[in-house]
């Protein structure tokens, strides 16, 4: 009989990293990029791979270590009290994480869908399907990406490629223009929309196969960067960089000028913006997910509503906090550019080092 | 119910004594006027008194010389009181179904199957002797389910007709019929049919177990054995599929699924089940591939209009006119002009209007029906327009809506559909796109969590990695026939295989 044992295949985690990656990079980072380093971002679209195809390998490194599941390794590794430790760190990374996505969704609700309409109300409705989400373990969540997958690629495809009709390719150039601490600024802020995939590691309970995570990630890396390079360049040939730089979702404003030939529906925006709101829930939800997921190790008392109780109202919290406050959101930002990433990166090296050291073996 | 009455009177024996049997169970069947019970004498001589008790109508009474039980009757009447005993306990009676019980309980519950009981004096036991059965409607067409090409038979009332309309059409010794008896005062025959070597253990020791997680007074439908056994009773969406159809019945007992037949009900449960399965009809294997898969492709996509048009016609017209093109726009607000009421009033006065006529549909004998259909729709729907109450655009809306959902070919999964829409109203209402976008994720996380004894309700769509993608092929599209070589995850997996080459 079809097993329900909370295991998902690869097409799934793949399907799964592409939403928690694509959705919020290709709705934030063309103007972002445009901002910091103009034209070249598509540089640092593609130039940001490398750290992460690097971080990539350290995971697969350590999972093959690994004879556990990531919590239960690093409980085990670290011990008691350093492990509360480091899943308190990786609790705050999801939930300032899972806050801020959800800042962002509701804004963009606000924006595009329901001018006039309370922000709070929006934000309490994506949370609450959220909670919901949750409730039906990893593979409840596999599955809605799973289907939604190609209803959600094949219009933003469509719509990409007419847009690409009225690009004006002169807007693309003079390419090299910034300097290097812009460039790299660019890339690092790259690298922290590729380090969703982080999230691999916590994924290691639920494959399928051992190592289908870290063949998700790859896939799913090239995607994203794919599909941001193409977003980048449309929204930068169609806007031009000044346009671009002023932008709030350049994307959003793009569907909102594409025409379809011989269309019947004069704007597409309203229901294009769909796809950001499945993508950037889903990764609302992961975050909240593997957050809770942490929770339940670092307490490590069974039951799941309590925890996810508490995850939904933190979470509601950090949104309501970057919402409220401007510094907040500032050092929230500046958390996940400067602090969010070094722990991000940091605690797997670490591990991969420490149990080198221990058993003896030689890493890969 | 009271089970400390049901268990007092259990196992009293039947005893030689005809005198002390036939006090017995004329005391159990005490004021029951439509139970005929005769004392009549056998043999050679006479001399051998027995009693013979049925119910009125399902014993050939009026031509009891042609019944079983009157041609047994009629040749012991040529034996002598130690021949007809021998012949009792050898059961040499000539008759191939002939029960013997033992007890006086189960004697009781022997008659109330329809067929007769037979005591004899001297002979410890209770006979019973098939006979004409409950009346009963014979093999008809299907009410639902209707198709262009195959059978046209349809299930019946009766149990024992059903399983041998399935028989009929898998004609394998692998098809095994285990017999349940479900409500407690009710007694009535559930049959759960499959094929031993195609279904998984597992599913069948399940839905057993769930059928005896109950005690009920009586079972009068397979829908109160549905509802029982359901895992979440909240959800709208069924989660075993009915059919009318023995041809459907038979075609999900070779994929690998059981089907469920109850007394008295013309309607086969079949588990486990999927979206999937809900949408596809039995002719979509006989019609040519290409012509099955668009209608299922227009299935699938009437399935969700059926429960979003409304919803979707509410966002764009309340909160989203930008996405309309301005000439459309002019027209949506010509035709509104002078109704009093708002949109969503509007829509859900049309839409109540739409379901009391189904309602007043069903219920009216066949041909006043009808006439309610031409009178609610044609007549009432153009007063309203003409009255300003509706505007026509909502008319289309609505009626287009009906159009879909009943294109779901499964009556129970389309009242899933029905019920949602108007949470789709109700969001759309209020919070516009956001709100339609809103239940559409509720749904499909709600559809996500869902199972049919442990399969995903959205297989193939998702986890068909499980059976290698072959799943895919025979759901949005039906592929060829010739290229459906495996049974769906239903089947065992080491038995998938259903359709070869010859060398």
């Amino acid at each position: 009989m079809f097993s329900n044992n909370q295991k998902i295949s690869k097409r799934q985690i793949t399907r799964l990293l592409i939403y928690d990656i694509t959705g919020i990079s290709t709705l934030l980072l063309p103007a972002m990029l445009a901002r910091i380093v103009g034209k070249d971002g598509i540089f640092c679209i593609f130039f940001a791979l490398i750290p992460a195809y690097l971080f990539t390998a350290l995971m697969g490194a350590l999972q093959k270590k690994m004879d556990a599941p990531y919590p239960v390794y690093i409980r085990k590794k670290s011990g008691r009290a350093v492990s509360s430790v480091i899943f308190a760190v990786y609790y705050l990374y999801s939930i300032l994480l899972a806050g801020y996505v959800l800042y962002v969704l509701s804004c963009l609700i606000q924006t595009s869908l329901l001018k006039g309409e309370s922000y709070w109300l929006i934000c309490i409705c994506i949370l609450a399907l959220g909670g919901y989400g949750i409730m039906g373990g990893m593979e409840g969540r596999a599955r809605i990406y799973e289907i939604l997958f190609w209803f959600l690629m094949i219009p933003l495809l469509l719509m990409l490629l007419l847009a690409a009709r009225d690009v004006n390719p002169d807007y693309w150039t003079p390419v090299f223009s910034s300097n290097l601490s812009d460039f790299a600024k660019g890339t690092v802020l790259v690298f922290l929309f590729y380090l969703l995939i982080c999230f691999v590691l916590f994924l290691g309970a639920f494959e399928t196969k051992r190592g289908d995570g870290i063949k998700a990630a790859k896939t799913s890396l090239k995607v994203a960067a794919l599909l941001n390079g193409a977003v980048f360049l449309i929204t930068l040939g169609m806007f031009g960089e000044k346009a671009l730089q002023g932008m709030q979702y350049p994307v959003i404003t793009l569907m909102s000028m594409v025409k379809l030939p011989g269309g019947f529906f004069e704007r597409q925006d309203a229901f294009m913006v769909a796809i950001w709101f499945f993508t950037i829930y889903a990764l609302v939800n992961s975050s909240m997910f593997y957050g809770t997921e942490v929770l339940k190790h670092m307490i490590g008392k069974k039951g799941k509503k309590r925890y996810v109780l508490v995850t939904l109202v933190l979470t509601f919290l950090a949104a309501a906090m970057f919402y409220r406050s401007a510094f907040v959101l500032r050092m929230g930002e500046k958390y996940f550019l400067y602090i969010g990433i070094g722990f991000v990166v940091l605690i797997p090296l670490l591990f991969a080092i420490f149990s080198r050291k221990k058993s003896g073996e030689v890493s890969e | 119910m009271s089970d400390k009455e049901e268990k007092k009177q259990e196992n009293t024996p039947v005893v030689k004594d005809l005198q002390e049997n036939i006090r017995v169970y004329k005391e159990v069947f005490s004021d029951c006027a439509d139970i005929k019970m005769r004392e009549m004498t056998l043999g050679k001589e006479q001399n051998v008194g027995c009693f013979v008790a049925y119910i009125e109508v399902t014993g050939g009474s009026a031509i009891f010389e042609k019944s079983m039980i009157g041609n047994l009757l009629n040749s012991l009447g040529n034996c002598s009181k130690e021949e007809i005993w021998k012949r009792l306990n050898e059961n040499a009676l000539g008759l191939s179904d002939v029960s013997p019980f033992e007890t006086m309980e189960e004697a009781a519950d022997g008659m109330l199957t329809g067929d007769t009981i037979l005591f004899v004096d001297g002979y410890d036991k209770a006979l019973k002797i098939p006979d004409k059965g409950y009346p009963g409607m014979g093999v008809s067409e299907a009410d639902s389910e209707k198709v262009i090409r195959g059978s046209n038979e349809g299930f019946t009332d009766s149990v024992k007709t059903n399983t041998a309309l399935i028989r009929k059409r898998v004609r394998s010794p692998k098809v095994k019929v285990r017999e349940i008896k479900a409500g407690v005062r009710s007694k009535t025959n559930v049959d759960l049919v499959y094929i031993d070597d195609l279904i998984y253990p597992d599913v069948l020791a399940e839905i057993e177990r769930r059928l005896d997680g109950y005690e009920i007074d009586g079972v009068l439908d397979s829908g109160i054995i549905e509802q029982l056994a359901e895992e979440k009773w909240y959800s709208p969406f069924p989660q075993f599929q009915t059919t009318q159809r023995p041809d459907r019945a038979a075609m999900a007992i070779l994929e690998g699924r059981i089907v469920l037949l109850s007394d008295n009900s013309p309607v086969a449960l079949i588990l486990p089940t999927d979206y999937n399965s809900f949408i596809q009809t039995s002719d979509d294997y006989y019609s040519r591939w290409e012509i099955a898969s668009f209608g299922r492709m227009l299935r699938f996509i009437a399935s969700f209009f059926a429960m979003t048009l409304p919803g979707l016609y509410l966002a764009v017209c309340n909160f989203h006119t930008q996405i309309l093109p301005t000439t459309l726009l002019l027209s949506f607000a010509a035709a509104r002009q002078g109704v009093p009421f708002p949109g969503v009033v509007e829509v859900l006065l049309m839409e109540l209007s739409f379901e009391l006529l189904r309602e007043a549909g069903v219920r009216l004998p066949g041909a006043m029906g009808n006439t309610i259909g031409i009178v609610g729709g044609l007549i009432i729907g153009q007063a309203a327009v003409e009255a300003n109450l509706v505007s026509p655009i909502v008319v289309i809306v609505v009626a287009f809506t009906a159009l879909c959902s009943f294109a779901i070919p499964n009556e129970e999964f389309a009242t899933a559909f029905r019920l949602l829409k108007f949470a789709f109203i109700g969001m759309s209402a209020w919070l516009g796109f956001f709100g339609f976008l809103l239940t559409l994720l509720a749904l499909l996380i709600h559809l996500s969590h869902l199972h049919s004894f442990g399969i995903p309700y959205l297989m193939p769509f998702v986890g068909a990695d499980v059976t290698g993608y072959e799943d895919e092929r025979d759901s949005f599209v039906r592929i060829p026939i010739f290229l459906l070589k495996r049974r769906p995850i239903f089947a065992k997996r080491n038995n998938r295989v259903k359709l070869r080459r010859k060398e």
